[in-house]
């Protein structure tokens, strides 16, 4: 069984786009990040697993059983929204409260937990908090009846960098005790810190599926490095994964692709001053891969 | 029934102001009757004066005697004041509760808990009909307290009638935001829709019968078949009833069928 699948899935709004015949498998117990810029059709997608759009055509299963008109099913389902929009005139407690009736069930002790995790005032009305305090509102709602799959649209957008660290470890332990976590992104570094599988998305068509690790190997990094002696270009011409290869004074600059290793093995045989190796964005990502594809 | 429930709780402010303030202006009316019973001539004149199209448009027909009790609160009360009141209610939460949710982003969290279309839908119609017999059951105290008081004496199934065909027009049009909110999710087209439809129904009540041509036709007015046949002199007429209640589950039923087919926040 897998925990989410869809089969030829594709939505239509009107005639705009959403998402385009998408096969799409997560495997239980995995972190499966789902990576494209805004507008691929990643919440799309999302709101065909929760049952709140219907497919154009497609179907779409989550934890073996088909999503439409199975509103027990969502029972098992936590959910992070991508806009989140509450009833700003309660209160956390109200709001948790609520949410727990309707799903029957209200473990109170985790909760208080998870408030504490997330350093969240819960006396607070909603509309009094910051964007980063309902972005915990919102994550607590989707944990907190611990649910078999989580359902996360760009989680930790909002989210100061404590508590996306904070955010990383519950997803892990959550992840230890069984449960499945599907999250969508636009931002590469998030999703290699905590995905098992990326799938990218790119106008509403799934283009690569592939473990972590294989996508961080065929990326690319744009490196400087400064030096504090002058540079013999033919010496770097001989070090493999580099690419466009430019000297200005004493800067180097270069694209690596896949492992840094050799680069910084040879750059150790001199005095560096100073090194950047800036993360690449999506769009390079995605370039590599149809580069590497059509290199194939 | 959480919905429905929360959804009361987080309005009731708004619920309880808005069904006293209906009780204290409906027993204004009340308090009115014995010195208008005492100027009774005076004010006959006076209304002779006045143009019937006028008249009509502000609910005062030929055929209601305005002033014995029955009349004198058919014309000042039922005819227009409650009947608007309550639709404006009606209309106002059936467009919010559904429609309104939805444009604000708040139903999608809803919808994405165990809840299935139907009962959402459902339990939203819950609150409309819960808000209307909250504010028809304080209207209808606050008239037969107001009765007692002057020393008028009404049958109290007519009083009841009376308040029991505002509530239903209420809940039509009411109704019929909702299954429009339900329909397609836009308020705006909820709430204008309807409170277009209700005031042409209250025109086509009040004003057909100035031509002889269009006359037979009041009695296709929903206001007529609620309140224009003055329950409050004749009592509930089963049969108009019947036909109201038939219209509005009919509404509401296409609504929810739509409603349980569609994208939600879309």
């Amino acid at each position: 069984m897998s925990a989410i699948r869809t089969e030829k899935l594709s939505k239509y709004y009107g005639k705009r786009r959403g998402v385009v015949e998408l096969d799409l498998e997560v495997h239980p117990g995995e972190v499966f990040g789902f990576l494209g810029p805004n507008g691929a059709g990643k919440t799309t997608t999302i709101r065909v697993l929760l049952d709140l759009i219907r497919p154009s055509s497609g179907q779409a299963w989550v934890l073996g059983q088909p999503v439409r008109g199975n509103a027990r099913l969502r029972q098992r389902i936590g959910y992070l929204p991508g806009e989140l929009s509450f009833y700003d005139g309660l209160t956390g407690w109200e709001l948790f409260r609520y949410f727990g009736r309707l799903r029957d069930r209200l473990d109170t002790a985790y909760l208080k937990q998870l408030l504490e995790r997330f350093d969240l005032d819960p006396s607070r009305k909603l509309r009094t908090l910051s964007k980063g305090n309902k972005q915990k509102v919102g994550l607590v709602q989707a944990f907190m009846h611990r649910p078999e799959l989580l359902i996360l649209d760009e989680p930790t957008a909002g989210l100061d960098p404590l508590l996306q660290i904070e955010f990383q470890k519950m997803v892990r332990e959550v992840q230890w005790q069984g449960a499945t976590v599907f999250l969508s992104s636009h931002v590469m570094g998030e999703v290699q810190a905590l995905c098992d599988r990326v799938g990218i998305i790119r106008e509403g068509r799934l283009v690569a599926v592939s473990a972590i690790g294989e996508l961080a190997e065929r990326s690319l990094r744009r490196v400087r490095i400064r030096f504090d002696e002058a540079i013999n270009p033919k010496e770097w011409a001989q070090v493999p994964g580099l690419k466009d290869l430019r000297f200005e004074g004493d800067w180097l600059e270069a694209t690596v692709q896949g492992s840094l290793d050799p680069l910084i093995k040879a750059a150790a045989q001199h005095r560096v001053r100073d090194f950047i190796s800036q993360e690449p964005s999506l769009e390079e990502i995605f370039l590599t891969y149809y580069d590497s594809r059509s290199a194939a | 029934m959480h919905i429905l429930v929360q959804n009361l709780r987080m309005g009731r402010g708004n619920l309880l102001g808005f069904g006293l303030g209906l009780a204290a202006l409906s027993l204004i009316s009340v308090m009115f009757l014995p010195s208008m019973q005492q100027s009774s001539q005076e004010l006959q004149r006076l209304l002779e004066s006045m143009p019937k199209g006028m008249l009509a448009a502000f609910g005062v027909s030929d055929q209601i005697d305005l002033f014995t009790p029955e009349g004198f609160l058919q014309g000042r009360l039922f005819a227009l004041m409650v009947p608007l009141l309550l639709i404006i209610q009606g209309v106002g939460i059936g467009s919010a509760t559904i429609a309104g949710e939805e444009e604000r982003g708040q139903l999608e969290l809803i919808a994405a808990h165990p809840v299935g279309r139907t009962r959402l839908f459902l339990e939203k119609l819950g609150v409309l009909v819960v808000a209307l017999l909250f504010s028809s059951l304080l209207l209808f105290v606050s008239i037969w307290l107001g009765l007692k008081a002057v020393d008028v004496s009404l049958p109290l199934d007519h009083q009841l009638a009376a308040v029991g065909g505002s509530f239903l027009l209420g809940l039509l049009f009411g109704g019929l935001a909702l299954a429009l909110g339900a329909w397609n999710g836009r308020r705006a087209m909820a709430l204008g829709l309807a409170s277009l439809l209700a005031v042409a129904a209250y025109l086509w009540n009040a004003l057909t019968p100035l031509s002889k041509d269009l006359a037979e036709s009041q009695k296709f007015s929903p206001f007529y078949l609620a309140a224009g046949y003055e329950p409050l002199r004749n009592g509930f007429d089963w049969g108009y009833t019947a036909i109201l209640l038939s219209v509005t589950l009919l509404l509401l039923a296409l609504g929810l069928l739509r409603f349980r087919q569609r994208d939600i926040g879309v």
